[in-house]
């Protein structure tokens, strides 16, 4: 490659003389040239100055220091650091997020239903489904057959005194003897009298009893009462329970001992849960779903029930109480033991009933428990 | 060529780069004074690529007196040449605020070339060779590298005002 430069392009050694990187056969060309060629010679005496510049090493050093390449600066967002500190700031945020520790959804919601107003409440409550009523409202109320002692003719004091002893005992044991035998007046209720039915005896009329014809809707409506009756029932049965019935809860410790936990904590899962219950007055406790036969409980005797290891999750749990006589060898048994004994089988039927939620049966308090299993 | 012939060249150059900056008759001084000293003081460089190099200093020291020379209004005496030795490479203070003054223009000049020039620049003071710059830039033939280096020279001598050094 290297191919001798013609001699009219020798000028182009020129840039080497000064910085003094000619080979020698390019620097004896250049000389030889620069002999011939005013021109070039001229050229040579002008790169002189630069030659002996660049002579010098500071000067060298300088000029090499300049020339050297400059890094290029670099946009921030092709660096990767501030990519690598934005996804850790994305990491630990979610992390954080993932992490942190949940609210108690229960606390929250009975906080929640407490601070409701009163008129949400009273919205949000099951509304009595009205039924037909069997007993006689004033407008269906049916003419009651009146008794024949009221249809007699009413006597003076003086008149009645007049009479003779016998006949006044025979009048009296009659009448004593139709009130015997006439079935009781029934549809009519204590109140219940229209006004505007005379009081007097002559003024009833004398018409049979009829049936009574079915009520009106309006009437229906009106007849609601037993549907309420039966809400405040139960829910006089949970306060009840709430009084009469205390329950505390424990769980289990590896080395088979119990700790006691305070309503409403988590309880911990696959670990046998113990239910302390005390009653002031004694009967049968039975539970729904039943994770424990019922259990008969003594008047300040606390009695244990053992639920097997539950899984993670809410457990609502009903505990039927139904006050009874229980025998000494029956407390804390389950009813199976006790079904030798009349009231304990009759008692056993009947909390069972009470569990499944039959209405009409002889618990008379309901107790519900909220166990929440992690 | 003999040693003869390329001292009469030498003269004829000399002469006509010295006339073409300062006047005639100083221009003969400068050439005479030149060849005199070389005659005397390096009779022993025949070379042309060694005696042509020498040249060039004393001639540009010549000059460089003649000019000083001139400057000193008032002294019509011409001075003689032995009052006139060649500079040692010491520190000359006036040389070297001629260099650094150079120096700072080489450096503005620099900082305007264009990225190839300066590359090329770059390894001639590294001490490459033009050979080697070629392999450098990966070109085929040497005589790219001859005519970017030329041109780069041309251009830096451009942004220098068009001579190496300032005049006086």
């Amino acid at each position: 490659m290297n191919t001798p430069l013609p001699p009219d392009r020798i000028d182009l050694l020129l840039g080497g003389y000064a910085t003094g990187t000619l080979t020698p056969e390019e620097h004896q060309a250049l000389m030889q040239s620069a002999l011939q060629n005013q021109a070039l010679f001229d050229a040579l005496m002008d790169e002189e100055a630069l030659r002996e510049t660049l002579a010098d090493p500071q000067t060298r050093a300088d000029l090499l220091r300049a020339l050297l390449p400059q890094p290029q600066p670099v946009a921030w967002w092709r660096k990767p650091w501030p990519w690598a500190a934005l996804a850790t700031a994305t990491a630990a945020a979610a992390l954080f997020v993932l992490l942190r520790p949940q609210p108690h959804q229960p606390e929250i919601a009975m906080h929640k239903a407490a601070q409701a107003p009163a008129g949400e409440i009273a919205a949000n409550l099951t509304k009595p489904v009205p039924v037909p009523s069997e007993i006689a409202t004033p407008k269906s109320l049916r003419v009651a057959e009146p008794e024949r002692v009221f249809a007699r003719p009413v006597k003076s004091k003086d008149a009645r005194l007049a009479e003779p002893l016998e006949d006044r005992r025979a009048a009296s044991n009659e009448v004593s003897a139709e009130r015997a035998a006439k079935p009781a007046v029934q549809g009519v209720i204590a109140g219940a009298m229209p006004s505007n039915v005379p009081g007097s005896a002559a003024a009833l009329p004398m018409a049979p009893t009829a049936p009574p014809p079915p009520a009106p809707a309006a009437i229906r409506q009106e007849a609601a009462a037993p549907a309420r009756a039966e809400a405040d029932l139960q829910l006089a049965k949970k306060e009840t329970a709430q009084s009469a019935l205390d329950v505390q809860i424990a769980v289990q410790r590896e080395d088979g001992t119990w700790l006691g936990r305070a309503a409403g904590v988590a309880l911990p899962a696959g670990k046998p849960v113990r239910l302390t219950l005390t009653s002031s007055t004694p009967g049968y406790v039975s539970l729904a779903p039943p994770l424990a036969g019922p259990v008969a409980v003594e008047a300040g005797v606390p009695t244990h029930v053992v639920l097997p290891a539950q899984k993670a999750g809410e457990l609502a749990l009903r505990l039927g109480f139904s006050p009874g006589v229980v025998a000494r060898d029956n407390v804390g048994m389950g009813l199976r033991a006790a079904k030798t004994r009349a009231d304990a089988a009759h008692s056993a039927a009947v909390p069972m009933r009470a569990a499944e939620g039959q209405p009409g049966a002889a618990v008379v308090a309901v107790r519900e428990l909220r166990l929440k299993f992690e | 060529m003999p040693s003869d012939e390329i001292l009469r060249l030498l003269r004829e150059r000399i002469l006509h780069f010295a006339a073409s900056r300062l006047s005639r008759e100083a221009a003969e001084d400068v050439t005479q004074e030149t060849m005199l000293l070389l005659h005397e003081k390096y009779p022993h460089v025949a070379e042309t690529s060694e005696l042509l190099p020498l040249a060039f200093q004393v001639v540009r020291f010549k000059m460089a007196g003649q000019v000083r020379k001139s400057v000193r209004r008032g002294e019509s005496r011409s001075i003689p040449v032995e009052d006139l030795p060649l500079p040692s490479a010491g520190d000359d203070p006036e040389r070297a605020a001629s260099r650094a003054e150079m120096r700072s223009r080489l450096l503005a000049a620099i900082q305007e070339l264009g990225e190839r020039c300066r590359e090329i620049f770059r390894l001639k003071l590294e001490g490459r060779n033009f050979e080697e710059i070629r392999a450098h830039f990966a070109v085929e033939s040497i005589n790219t590298i001859y005519t970017w280096d030329s041109r780069c020279r041309k251009s830096l001598l451009e942004k220098m005002g068009g001579r190496w050094e300032v005049q006086p």
